[in-house]
């Protein structure tokens, strides 16, 4: 299963890069962001880009206009695989990105009309200091001896884009096209009553030997078709409670969480952005490279926790 | 006058043995034996007992320390109003003296009490952060199950006579000033001290005895260690599903920094489970703090 049956796969990705959203006032955008643990890396006149600690020179774009999820960005392996997903269906030209932080582009429509671009060269920056790192103690294991804790409250620091979920008409068939044009393996793949009927599935990257997220992204059947959510690792579960913190004094929408994820394992907390734009902090999730087979398990699992409450009604 | 090694059991009488231990199992202890009259919990670490509960009605009856060594039962023996050394008559076995703090408080100093087969501690995982990653391959599952409860930590005592109470814990059982509190609008009155144990360059949790002046004696908590912020979680949403009384977290305290979640027992006393605390040695200096700092969280939902 993990070689994805030589359905003439095209491209390998590296990890995701960045969501591209539409968003009818960047000020208010910007200021959710920064309080979301975000900092920002370019403005223009119609458009916001917004970095985390990692030297990745944007993780989320805003653009000017009517609220809508417009697409993911992943970044390509090689300038080659630029001029091999080029000669997919559909697929646009390589071209020079007329953004803030440069390099080159092919973009492509997956099959529910999705964004993808596929992306290299884009200018590198300085990564940020991270505040609040401390090792731990636990009961086995003692690794902190004479630093005491002391946080300074502020947002949670976002350091990367980990994942997103994508809610379709035809999941299966969305998942599809993303195993074959960017690389894409199954993690758990989630089944409705009998075993072979596959729903939805998480998948990861391929990096081969490398451990990789448990996943980059989901297709899931749900409905008006749009962003599920987008997701941003953060240091620990420190930074996801003094961030939870912040957001909730900010007066923002909570969606779901704490809690502790069972596929991925992440300790998650879901909130929303002022234009109804689901996003997550997590920390602590699995990691797993090629070698480790797909799993298969009951969908209605998906939504439930290790520990922490139950998603909120309208997610169920 | 001597120097205690560490808090070994807490003391309690409680009217139903069944109830207590069906507690105390959901809380994540073990039981390590029983009789007519009195339960002995034990935790996964090799002490035979750690938590004792005498039938009878409902209350706090005292603690346990560690002695450094047999030697220092014989001093402690010479103190007025100690008792003389003897074998403890109760399972674990072992020799004691029993003396009592300025409030009247039961003090057990034991020594030679019979070690246990550590239990093994299930479900321990490395952790991935954002700087580093550790738990490559094995994947988190957990739960629903009780915390496993490790140690007894500390206890936190309302004391009558505070001054009397603090020349006792540091004089008599050589405990160190971690962090002193003072009134919040008077710096010069200390109105709580936490205090840990005294073992030389040997890393200690930043308290094991915190004694406030409320003008009466009482049990403030009991604290039991547990593995770590995922097995503090399962435990916390075991005991939701149960019909128990949830005092007070989860959160991160600020002095000693544990992650706590306080739990009462049938009879409300009230049971913490915490792990990542500070760790410090006879060198760490001591802080001065307002009050508040005791009650205030670095993060967490309030009281």
């Amino acid at each position: 299963m993990t070689a994805e049956m030589g359905r003439g796969q095209m491209i390998k990705v590296r990890d995701i890069a960045y969501g591209r959203f539409r968003v009818p006032d960047l000020d208010v955008a910007e200021t959710f962001l920064l309080d979301f643990g975000m900092v920002r890396s370019a403005r223009t006149d119609t458009a916001l880009y917004m970095r985390g600690t990692d030297p990745h020179h944007h993780l989320y774009i805003a653009e000017l206009g009517e609220p809508e999820y417009v697409g993911t960005g992943y970044y390509a392996d090689s300038e080659q695989d630029l001029a091999i997903i080029a000669a997919a269906d559909g697929a646009g030209e390589i071209e020079d990105i007329d953004e803030p932080g440069g390099g080159k582009r092919v973009r492509l429509t997956d099959p529910e009309g999705f964004r993808v671009e596929i992306v290299h060269g884009i200018e590198g920056v300085d990564p940020l200091p991270v505040s609040n790192v401390f090792d731990r103690n636990f009961g086995t294991a003692q690794s902190r001896k004479g630093d005491l804790v002391r946080l300074r409250k502020g947002p949670a620091q976002v350091k990367r884009c980990g994942h997103v979920v994508l809610n379709v008409s035809d999941p299966m068939a969305c998942d599809a096209w993303y195993k074959e044009h960017l690389g894409f393996i199954s993690s758990d793949e989630m089944y409705d009553g009998d075993e072979d009927n596959v729903v939805f599935t998480f998948n990861r990257l391929d990096r081969g030997k490398e451990f990789v997220d448990h996943h980059v992204l989901l297709t899931v059947p749900r409905q008006p078709k749009g962003l599920g959510h987008l997701a941003f690792e953060v240091e620990d579960v420190n930074a996801v409670y003094l961030g939870h913190e912040w957001l909730k004094a900010k007066g923002y929408k909570h969606s779901w969480g704490i809690g502790r994820h069972i596929y991925g394992s992440q300790i998650f907390d879901y909130w929303y952005d002022p234009f109804d734009f689901r996003v997550e902090h997590w920390t602590d999730g699995d990691l797993l490279n090629a070698d480790i087979p797909p799993n298969r398990a009951p969908a209605n699992n998906a939504l439930q926790v290790q520990w922490g409450t139950g998603p909120e009604s309208r997610l169920e | 006058m001597i120097k205690v090694a560490d808090v070994k059991y807490i003391r309690l009488r409680a009217p139903d043995l069944d109830r207590m231990e069906t507690f105390l199992t959901d809380f994540g202890l073990v039981r390590s034996d029983r009789t007519d009259t009195a339960l002995y919990m034990r935790g996964t670490d090799d002490e035979h007992h750690i938590h004792v509960t005498e039938l009878g009605e409902p209350g706090f009856i005292g603690m346990a320390f560690d002695a450094a060594g047999e030697a220092d039962l014989e001093t402690i023996s010479r103190l007025d109003g100690a008792g003389d050394i003897h074998e403890i008559d109760e399972p674990g076995g072992g020799k004691r003296v029993i003396l009592h703090d300025p409030d009247g408080l039961r003090i057990e100093i034991v020594s030679g009490m019979e070690t246990v087969e550590p239990i093994e501690v299930k479900e321990v995982f490395e952790f991935n952060s954002g700087s580093r990653r550790r738990r490559v391959g094995p994947f988190v599952r957990s739960g629903p199950r009780p915390s496993q409860v490790k140690r007894l930590g500390h206890i936190v005592l309302s004391c009558g006579k505070f001054k009397e109470c603090q020349d006792f814990y540091m004089g008599t059982l050589g405990m160190l000033t971690s962090d002193f509190l003072h009134d919040d609008n008077d710096d010069s009155i200390i109105k709580a001290n936490f205090m840990r144990c005294n073992r030389g360059q040997e890393y200690v949790d930043h308290h094991t005895v915190l004694i406030t002046d409320r003008g009466e004696a009482a049990l403030g908590h009991v604290a039991f260690e547990v593995e770590d912020w995922n097995d503090l979680n399962v435990g916390h949403w075991y005991l939701q599903t149960k019909d128990y009384v949830h005092n007070f977290g989860m959160g991160r305290h600020i002095l000693g920094s544990q992650l706590f979640d306080y739990w009462a027992d049938p009879w409300g006393h009230n049971h913490e489970h915490w792990t990542d605390g500070d760790l410090l040695n006879e060198d760490t200096p001591y802080g001065k703090y307002p009050l508040h700092t005791a009650r205030d969280i670095q993060w967490g939902p309030g009281r």
